[in-house]
């Protein structure tokens, strides 16, 4: 009946955090890569001009590069399988060079793929319940979440199930698929942002309302990108029951409204801005009274057949787990280290989450090997559930270890360079592919991000300095966050030579979002790497007792330490 | 210009008028909504009407003439400007209009289940155009995420195998 049927063989148990796809969603991507293959034919014939397949080849993920055609693949909510994270794999093995690199929206991309092999890399990716669905294009993106969902103990409820729920709603919206611009959504089941909320075009957080209900608080129009604008809150109090109601009421909204004739200035951002938020909140609020609601109410039918397509844990009490990783921990130091920096508490009480840094000092920040996909997906199998989540931060994480387990776990990441002990550290940088492949940038941001990792990379000299973010962008789009990094580092084009502009005191969660003050002129890539060590020596020498960098630059101000910089120049 | 229907050609007798009201007016008449609303007394005209509806109006306009309305016809400037999406269905959902909604401008056929399933019925298409890309797209996907109005028994977020 269809081709993948053999995976959905109902004996093999269900991928945990995740939706397991049915034949329905099997026969539907069939349909879809169908579709793709006969546009691919009618652009080669000539019947769709360039102009005109461009939007469809975009909403199947395929972009035009520097040097080649790169394939974005959806990561939906950040969660892998072990068998999709094989399948990524062999598509970066047999399709790419051997590697693919995750982005800061919960997808991976191949940068060296081949256009008239794109529809048989999307057969082989339906295999393994993976697609590359509107991971472009100005439509709704690929829906993210927090990566410690189904972990965190601050979790309200898990917002996979309604992220799922809105990638299917999402799915070739028959309404939604040609916007103004692109339109990103994430959601976290908590009320502790850590998903950066104030900065997606909608972004939703989870509360208890006085009933102890859980309601979701709704920002919308937050983005980085040329015009940096932290977001808004045009609901607290929805039920969840009404988030796809509420969805399209906004979308809706901009969709009639946001401007069609100006790229930068077409984004829902811009029109939130324009119109204010109070003007944009009754316009919304007017097209919910008038829809039927009914129509879009998530019951509990549809919640229950959803939620029965989840995986879940099988979580179980294990006698002195926590004295057993005590002990290791008292016993080897670099383990340790490895487990201050790189671990997460988990909700049960025997068990630990575990980012695993792709942040290797000398490699590309969020570059993974085939090898390492392989060997990661047989450590998932083996010590956490078969489950990976992908972080907004180019890292993964280990989200179920047994913490008696933790140990020999890191003994096996360490021999395929996977336990880099450097989370939330100076060299645990975000970047963008910058001009070594992204066909918009303006400058290199790999090269600036290695060099800035070689300079701090004694882990000690790092544990001194502290928890610090660092993004590099290779041009304006932001991909990298430097708006809202602790330091920002932006590649800017001065007539054909590249030049790099630092911002400082960025912040990228809810409480303390801030985006980031330009320091000066911007600089070569010497300078920029000489100016970072300086910026970090005058903090060591200037912060008091348990200030962070953050804390001692807000402290200070942004004028002492543009002195640091310019002042002999 | 051709117009499809259920991904067949059929027969256009609708005429689009759009600088001046002429004297009488034809059998089929499509009106331009600034002529449209000039009309000092729509009650009094006793024949089919339709109007051309542009996409940067409020919807919410129709409804002084919704009763007269036998087809409303939206624009697509280009087939990336998506705004007659949204006044489709809010054409159908909040005005109830039951009528032929008509899409007009440059459409592709790989939105035509886009355009079908927000309550288009009928799309003028260009005379060079291959028809059977159009006939294929009209029910390439037999799965869809969301309900819509055309109440298709595979498609929502619950969907049956």
């Amino acid at each position: 009946m269809n081709h993948f049927s053999h995976i959905s063989d109902s004996n093999t148990s269900k991928a945990i955090g995740r939706y397991n796809y049915n034949d329905v969603d099997f026969e539907f991507l069939t349909e879809r890569i169908n579709q793709f293959r006969s546009q691919i034919k009618r652009r080669l014939n000539g019947e769709l001009t360039e102009d005109e397949f461009k939007p469809f080849r975009l909403m199947n993920g395929v972009y035009l590069q520097l040097n080649s055609y790169m394939l974005r693949v959806a990561i939906p909510y950040g969660t892998l399988s072990s068998k999709m994270l094989r399948g990524l794999a062999y598509i970066a093995r047999y399709y790419d060079r051997g590697y693919g690199h995750f982005t800061t929206r919960q997808n991976i991309q191949f940068h060296w793929t081949k256009l008239e092999e794109v529809p048989d890399i999307l057969t082989y990716l339906a295999s393994v319940e993976l697609h590359t669905i509107q991971t472009s294009g100005n439509c709704i993106r690929n829906i993210t979440s927090d990566e410690f969902a189904g972990v965190a103990q601050d979790e309200i409820l898990d917002p996979r199930i309604y992220a799922e729920i809105m990638r299917q709603w999402s799915t070739l919206h028959p309404e939604f698929s040609f916007l103004p611009r692109k339109f990103k959504i994430a959601i976290s089941g908590s009320s502790n942002d850590r998903i950066a909320v104030c900065f997606y075009d909608i972004g939703i957080l989870t509360c208890l309302n006085k009933q102890n209900k859980p309601v979701f608080e709704i920002w919308v129009g937050g983005g980085l990108g040329r015009i940096p604008i932290k977001g808004k809150i045009i609901r607290n109090d929805l039920p969840p029951e009404h988030l796809l109601a509420y969805l399209e009421a906004i979308i809706r909204v901009y969709n009639l409204h946001g401007s069609r004739n100006n790229l930068y200035k077409s984004r829902i951002k811009i029109l939130i801005e324009n119109l204010g938020i109070d003007n944009y909140r009754e316009q919304v609020e007017k097209e919910f009274q008038a829809m039927d609601l009914d129509q879009y109410r998530l019951s509990n039918d549809i919640m229950t057949s959803i939620q029965e397509n989840f995986g879940q844990p099988n979580l179980v009490d294990v006698p002195n787990a926590s004295e057993t990783l005590k002990k290791h921990r008292q016993e080897n130091q670099a383990f340790n280290q490895w487990v201050n920096h790189n671990s997460y508490p988990h909700f049960h009480k025997d068990y630990i989450a575990t980012i695993i840094s792709l942040k290797n000092i000398g490699e590309t920040p969020g570059d993974m090997t085939a090898d390492q996909m392989d060997a990661l997906a047989d450590l998932a199998e083996e010590y956490s559930l078969g489950e990976i989540r992908v972080t907004h931060l180019q890292n993964l994480v280990l989200g179920h270890v047994r913490k008696d387990q933790l140990y020999v776990l890191w003994q096996a990441l360490q021999k395929h360079h996977l336990a880099v002990p450097n989370q939330g550290l100076i060299t645990d940088i975000v970047c963008c592919p910058g001009l070594d492949y992204c066909a918009l940038a303006n400058a290199r941001s790999i090269s600036i991000a290695k060099k800035i990792m070689s300079l701090f990379q004694d882990i000690h000299l790092q544990e001194k300095i502290g928890p610090l973010n660092i993004g590099v962008d290779g041009c304006i789009n932001s991909c990298a966050h430097h708006h809202i990094m602790n330091i920002g580092v932006l590649g800017v084009n001065k007539k054909g030579e590249e030049f790099y502009q630092i911002k400082l005191g960025g912040f990228s969660y809810k409480n303390n979002a801030t985006i980031g003050s330009i320091l000066g002129a911007a600089l070569t890539m010497e300078e920029v790497i000489e100016a970072i060590r300086k910026l970090i020596n005058f903090y060591l020498e200037q912060r008091q007792k348990n200030e962070y960098f953050i804390d001692t630059f807000n402290r200070l101000g942004i004028n002492p330490f543009k002195e640091i910089v310019y002042a002999s120049a | 210009m051709l117009l499809l229907k259920d991904g067949e050609v059929i027969d256009n007798p609708w005429v689009t008028i759009e600088d001046h009201l002429p004297t009488s007016l034809p059998e089929y008449p499509i009106l331009s909504y600034s002529l449209l609303s000039t009309l000092d007394d729509n009650d009094k005209i006793n024949q089919p009407l339709g109007v051309l509806f542009p996409c940067d109006l409020d919807i919410e306009l129709l409804n002084p003439f919704l009763k007269k309305l036998s087809l409303i016809a939206l624009i697509f400037p280009t087939f990336k400007d998506g705004r007659a999406f949204s006044q489709a269905r809010q054409i159908r959902e909040h005005l109830k209009f039951t009528g032929e909604l008509r899409a007009t401008g440059q459409v592709l056929p790989d939105q035509y289940q886009f355009l079908t399933r927000v309550g288009f019925t009928t799309i003028m298409i260009p005379e060079i155009t291959n028809i059977e890309n159009w006939k294929e797209n009209h029910h390439h996907f037999t799965i869809g995420f969301q309900n819509s109005i055309l109440k298709e028994a595979r498609h929502g977020l619950v969907r049956k195998l």
